[in-house]
């Protein structure tokens, strides 16, 4: 009986404390996709980094 | 004077919104509150003010007849403004302004003044700028010509006009930059209405204030406002055909919402396929139907749709009576029911496979229809017009704001809406700047989710959502001011003004010849891409950009030189592309070349025998 009402009350619980995460996670992935897609995508950056390799490899 | 007269000129235009929109006061219900009034208002104004325009113009578009009009509909915009701004406490808005949001707003609205006194400047090959083709090609026109009437080489002039009949106003009361400064009334209207929207669907006025903040931050909302487009203004009737619509009780609230149904149809084609989604949403969601068909439903629902249909019919039945057809250009099956005139059947199937290329997006596939929400956020350049994208917050953070909102009625409304006209869209023709209704209350919706994660996940998730929306106004401000950066630069230097002109505008040198010299009073344009705009004096283009035929039974413009002084034309403009050749021999008979320079060329009309 007490470990049925435990597994009642743990699960939500549980999902309750995931949820916070679940959030931070999904918005942390929107700010790399952009960082990655626009940003080092972008074509300046990649200008940039062209003008950066040619340098080193001279 | 170069500021003046375009000051002048839009806040006349906007008087004279605010006297005529102020008949519509009594349609609109008791619970709106003072910044709804503020919204409803003008945009009815500007609605009505359209149509009365069109309707007078299209028998006479004299500089009196347009004075006639607009003075005394100022002054009584004056009376309705004073009224309307009694007991208003400026001192508690002030002091209860937060500053980043304020400043972000100020910057932009700096920027948009700034740009709206740059003299437009584009060109009209490979659609590089529609301003230039046809949404300030036909206000000059109609000034010119003192008559409101399609002009037949350009299809698009036909289009309903409801925004560019304003613009023809402005044309000429405050010359060519003034329809430029009217971005800054479309700026300030669509900021206001997304504020109210905001408050009604539950947040706060700080959080108004941020839904303003991220919008006037929107590159693709902002690309809709400036130069020629009139997009902003058209989101602006649908939104407000909504905001009404979903707090309706009483028919004159109904009879409301057909007006701006009408203005939204009268405004652009899209406006059709708005109207039918916005009954959907209304049927299903207006406290008086709720989704069961009862009398009443019934009767309101005719009210908007008889309303909308008389408003805007005077664009249709115009279209239908010049040119053949109600929709012009019309669509390949309209085009079958109907006996199109000027335009052959070849261009009309021309322009839908252009149509269908420039809104495929990222493609039409169901898979593509679910990554949307990614492709507007991360790739916005794919979609015509969208560089620089809605930013992050809606992507970000509408996930959560199911959870903010509580599903209230309007809001579930809303919602609905917004996902009926994105499928439209989707589905239709996927340039970014017709969805811009959809943005708006993607940034309300974005500000209620990132609301719920700031609650609900205290440290991080607030340090990300702060983060995002830094991000997403920070890089929204760079794409906007780098797009008006040369707008800015030529409105406070004459030299870089004159190298602008000179690097925007096909054969500039040709169109100062014409322009200045009084002999010039008819020209021939040879060419179907030079930009009209720029010319002053009237003209003959016989073949449209598009293969349109303003001239039955020519098919080549070389055709009209044996009928060059039976059509008054006293001179000829040969232009040649990089890719073509002029259009006219070394030495054409019975013409005169009295101008050229590089790939251009200026002949007089010399009759024969003379």
């Amino acid at each position: 009986m007490s470990s049925e009402v435990e597994d009642r009350t743990t699960t939500p619980s549980f999902l309750h404390r995931l949820w916070p995460w679940l959030i931070e996670l999904w918005i942390a992935y929107v700010l790399v996709a952009f960082f990655i897609i626009r940003i080092i995508g972008s074509g300046l950056v990649q200008r940039l980094l062209t003008l950066v390799r040619l340098r080193l490899a001279r | 004077m170069r500021f003046l007269l375009p000051i002048v000129a839009n806040l006349l235009l906007l008087f004279g919104a605010f006297g005529i929109g102020g008949l519509v006061r009594p349609l609109i219900p008791q619970s709106f509150s003072k910044i709804n009034r503020l919204v409803v208002i003008p945009l009815a104004g500007f609605g009505l003010q359209g149509l009365l325009l069109f309707l007078v113009g299209i028998v006479r578009f004299s500089p009196t007849v347009i004075l006639a009009v607009l003075l005394p509909a100022a002054v009584l915009g004056g009376r309705c403004l004073s009224q309307e701004m009694r007991g208003i406490a400026f001192n508690s808005v002030l002091s209860g302004l937060p500053i980043i949001p304020a400043s972000v707003i100020a910057l932009v609205l700096v920027v948009t003044i700034l740009g709206g006194f740059a003299e437009p400047i584009g060109d009209i090959k490979e659609n590089k700028s529609d301003a230039i083709a046809y949404h300030y090609l036909g206000p000059k026109i109609w000034v010119r010509e003192g008559v409101i009437r399609p002009a037949l080489e350009e299809t698009h002039t036909a289009f309903p006009a409801t925004v560019e009949v304003q613009f023809a106003a402005l044309m000429m009361l405050g010359g060519q930059c003034a329809p430029e400064l009217f971005s800054v009334t479309a700026f300030a209207l669509i900021l206001l209405l997304a504020a109210a929207l905001a408050l009604r669907s539950g947040l706060g006025s700080v959080d108004a204030w941020w839904v303003a903040t991220l919008i006037s931050a929107m590159p693709a909302v902002y690309r809709g406002l400036y130069g020629g487009m009139i997009d902003v203004i058209y989101a602006g009737f649908i939104l407000l055909a909504a905001r009404i619509a979903f707090d309706s009780e009483l028919p004159r609230h109904y009879l409301l919402v057909g007006l701006f149904c009408g203005f939204a149809m009268g405004t652009k084609y899209t406006g059709l396929i708005a109207t039918a989604l916005l009954i959907v949403c209304i049927f299903l969601f207006t406290p008086n139907s709720s989704g069961r068909f009862s009398w009443s439903t019934a009767k309101h629902l005719a009210i908007i749709c008889l309303v909308a249909a008389f408003l805007s019919s005077p664009w249709y039945i115009r279209n239908w009576l010049i040119l053949g057809c109600p929709i012009y250009p019309p669509t390949p099956l309209l085009a079958s029911f109907f006996h199109v005139k000027y335009f052959p059947s070849e261009g009309i199937l021309e322009f839908h496979k252009e149509i269908l290329k420039i809104g495929r997006g990222m493609g039409t596939g169901p898979l593509s229809l679910l990554l949307l929400p990614f492709h507007l956020a991360f790739h916005p350049a794919n979609f015509e017009n969208g560089a620089g994208g809605i930013g992050l917050v809606p992507l970000a953070f509408i996930p959560f704001c199911f959870h903010a909102f509580r599903w209230e009625r309007f809001a579930k409304a809303l919602g609905l809406f917004a996902i009926l006209m994105t499928i439209a869209w989707f589905y239709t023709e996927q340039e970014s700047r017709f969805l811009i209704q959809v943005y708006v209350i993607a940034a309300i919706f974005g500000v209620a989710g990132w609301r719920y994660v700031v609650r609900n996940t205290p440290r991080l998730g607030s340090l990300l959502s702060a983060l995002t929306v830094a991000i997403s106004i920070s890089y929204g401000l760079f794409m906007i001011v780098s797009a008006r950066a040369d707008e800015i630069h030529a409105v406070v230097s004459t030299s870089f003004a004159e190298s602008r002109k000179h690097a925007g505008i096909p054969f500039l040198e040709s169109f100062r010849y014409l322009n200045n010299e009084p002999t010039v009073r008819k020209v021939l344009v040879l060419e179907p891409f030079v930009p009209t705009y720029y010319l002053d004096k009237e003209y003959l283009k016989p073949i449209g950009r598009r293969g349109e035929r303003p001239l039955p039974g020519i098919d080549r413009p070389q055709e009209v030189l044996s009928e060059l002084s039976k059509r008054n034309i006293t001179h000829v403009l040969d232009v040649k592309f990089k890719d073509t050749g002029f259009q006219l021999s070394e030495h054409p008979e019975n013409l005169v070349l009295v101008f050229e320079t590089r790939d251009q060329r200026i002949y007089r009309v010399s009759p024969p025998g003379s």
